[in-house]
């Protein structure tokens, strides 16, 4: 099978086969063959040549085929396209066009919001005060622009991955 | 006899002090808010009852709920645990009006040791050695002046009712007083409810190491060595050890006859834990006594053999100490790491959520003191601390190998914890000597070397992973069962079934 893999914001190709024992592959070109035991779900042991690596992979929210994969005391993310995401992604960015959703990186409380619909945001600025574990803490914007819709409310609990605002491109402005 | 406990506290320590009731054969009551209801205090204790919502004051800092708590399960005693009530005289008062023991001190030598400036002028009458500063309270601008000038910069300006490191600031000169007065007190108001500040000289490259007691209510007081605990974050302990590095008998024998003292000075009984600053000429100074269980008692236990909470229990509950001075022995050396839900890489921001995966280290000299478990979802609600992991060894330098062994073998996953951290202080070369100060975090955390970025094996692998975990989602549990059979290629199998009903 073949995959396409985004790490580090580099993407790579991946050929993927099964074996009695675990896998075949080329990523990038370089071949693995590995042996492959499921430890529990999330958790694999590899064999490689001698080496014996226990890696832990979690998808990064519920539906997301993105993953946190932590490999001898390193965390890499790492996201997994296949032919039929890789086209939903196209449509998706073009639909898009030039804005950025500011998702809740932890569960929290939002206490204040800043700004409202329509409002123009430079690149850096607040939008919300979330509470988390007694801290307080700015969801900035990561462009500047305008605010196209603020999804929360103050008060309102969200959990990790939860949309907070989205801020669009003035259009005709750089 | 104390038949039954309730434990006023929740995560880590209601399960520590839990365990010890299990093995005295005591009952064990736990209380929990409502985003506690499946903790795992609340999972090992005989009862559990519910004593309100989340936000901790308007559950366990509730005095009335957890009396009438007590009440209802017919508890006999209740411990406090550290931190919420554990501290507080009215408390201790409440649980004597209704008749429930309260495993501490007195109410008396609560409020007398909580008051900075009450119990200054308590100790300094025995003749314990205090950091030169004003007793009372300064109350005007000009007071203050002469005060931090005959005590001389720099100085520390404290919240009379300040503690855990919050309320404090240095001042470094005469232009700064001011302007520091004004915020401290402002901080202080706000915070404690209480404007009132004092001065003390300010300790240059201190050593925060505290000594443990133990007495109980017939006159009899020991204590059981120190803990170094001058590795913090923002005034906050991160690090623990037992022995202190630099310590040796003779300091020992003083610091330990100073803390009796204190003891003597408050009346005390139960156990208790006076903590001192020691300069670089090893000249060490009273700070304040905390009256309760601390969190870091565990690497006491593990060098004395003494469990702590079992003797506190014992003298609750009118017990002679059934040991002496000479009988306490410290045998090796112990070192604990405090286990946060939180984000090292992000400025330590808290990272609560659940915890997808977790594997705990065990072997030889290692204890994991842990309050939460694979599932549980830690609550935005409360201190982020998920676990205590202490390791002990015949040295300092076997601790700390045991220690870097068992954080390899600890995983948590789903929320981000401060492992890897620990892992690199544990490397450093001045941690390791014992040569550090109460300001080594903050200039380590500018020093340090970034760790290495994965190497393009690891890259690839994590790659490989991802697919597989990808080939792995969207099985049910029943799928997932089967490939934990011996039947390794089931894996395959079911993989491969899946793909073939997709298409």
């Amino acid at each position: 099978m073949q995959y396409k893999a985004i790490i580090n914001g580099e993407t790579v190709d991946v050929a993927f086969e099964r074996t009695a024992t675990g896998i075949k592959a080329a990523v990038g070109g370089r071949e693995y063959s590995l042996d492959v035991s499921l430890v529990k779900p999330g958790v694999f042991l590899l064999n490689w040549d001698t080496r014996s690596i226990e890696i832990s992979v979690l998808p990064e929210g519920d539906t997301s085929s993105v993953f946190t994969v932590s490999i001898e005391g390193q965390r890499i993310s790492v996201e997994i396209l296949d032919g039929r995401r890789m086209l939903q992604r196209t449509v998706r960015n073009s639909d898009r066009g030039g804005a950025s959703e500011i998702r809740s990186p932890m569960p929290g409380k939002i206490v204040r919001v800043l700004l409202t619909s329509g409002a123009e945001v430079a690149a850096g600025q607040g939008i919300v005060v979330m509470e988390a574990m007694k801290m307080q803490n700015e969801m900035k914007s990561s462009m500047s622009g305008r605010i196209r819709k603020i999804e929360v409310v103050e008060g309102e609990t969200v959990r990790s991955g939860d949309l907070i605002a989205i801020v669009e491109a003035i259009p005709g402005s750089e | 006899m104390i038949k039954k406990i309730l434990i006023a506290n929740r995560g880590e320590i209601a399960v520590r002090i839990i365990r010890a009731c299990v093995e005295m054969r005591i009952g064990t009551v736990a209380v929990y808010s409502d985003a506690d209801r499946a903790a795992l205090h609340v999972r090992m204790a005989d009862e559990a009852i519910h004593i309100g919502p989340a936000p901790s004051r308007e559950s366990y800092l509730v005095i009335e709920n957890i009396i009438r708590a007590a009440k209802q399960a017919e508890a006999d005693a209740i411990h406090p645990g550290y931190g919420f009530l554990s501290e507080n005289a009215a408390f201790a008062q409440a649980c004597a009006d209704a008749g429930i023991t309260f495993i501490g001190p007195s109410p008396k030598a609560i409020a007398l040791m909580g008051s900075k400036i009450e119990s200054r002028r308590a100790v300094s009458r025995f003749g314990v050695p205090m950091v030169p500063g004003t007793v009372d309270p300064v109350e005007r601008d000009e007071e203050a002046r002469t005060v931090a000038s005959s005590v001389g910069y720099p100085i520390m300006l404290k919240a009379s009712a300040g503690g855990g490191g919050k309320g404090m600031r240095l001042v470094r000169s005469d232009a700064e007083l001011t302007e520091a007065l004004r915020n401290t007190r402002a901080e202080a108001s706000a915070a404690f409810g209480d404007s009132a500040v004092y001065i003390e000289k300010f300790v240059v490259e201190p050593r925060h190491i505290e000594i443990q007691v133990l007495a109980d209510t017939h006159g009899n007081a020991v204590h059981l060595g120190e803990r170094e605990c001058t590795i913090q974050r923002r005034h906050q302990k991160v690090i623990e050890e037992c022995p202190s590095p630099v310590m040796d008998s003779d300091l020992r024998g003083r610091m330990g006859k100073a803390a009796l003292d204190v003891v003597r000075a408050a009346e005390y009984s139960n156990a208790g834990t006076v903590e001192f600053l020691v300069d670089r000429n090893r000249h060490f100074y009273f700070l304040e006594m905390n009256t309760r269980l601390q969190v870091e008692h565990a690497v006491t236990e593990m060098v004395t053999g003494i469990d702590l909470v079992k003797e506190q229990i014992r003298v609750a509950d009118g017990e002679k100490l059934g040991f002496s001075q000479d009988e306490v022995a410290m045998n090796g050396s112990a070192i604990e790491c405090r286990i946060y839900a939180e984000d090292p890489g992000n400025n330590f921001f808290p990272s609560p959520g659940m915890i997808q995966l977790l594997q705990t280290p065990s072997g030889p000299g290692i204890r994991d003191d842990s309050g939460v478990y694979e599932g549980w979802t830690v609550p935005i609600d409360y201190d982020p601390l998920i676990s205590k992991l202490v390791a002990w060894g015949p040295t300092r330098r076997d601790a700390m190998d045991r220690m870097q062994r068992a954080l390899r073998e600890y995983r948590v996953k789903g929320i981000q914890t401060n492992l890897n951290f620990f892992m690199e202080l544990l490397n450093d070369s001045d941690f390791r000597s014992g040569q550090f100060d109460t300001g080594f975090i903050d200039k380590w955390m500018k020093n340090r070397i970034a760790p290495s970025p994965p190497s393009q094996v690891e890259r690839d692998l994590a790659v490989l992973g991802a697919i597989l975990a990808e080939m792995e989602k969207g099985k049910s549990p029943a799928e997932l069962a089967e490939t934990d059979t011996n039947e390794t290629p089931s894996l395959w199998k079911t993989t491969g079934r899946r793909q073939s009903l997709r298409h």
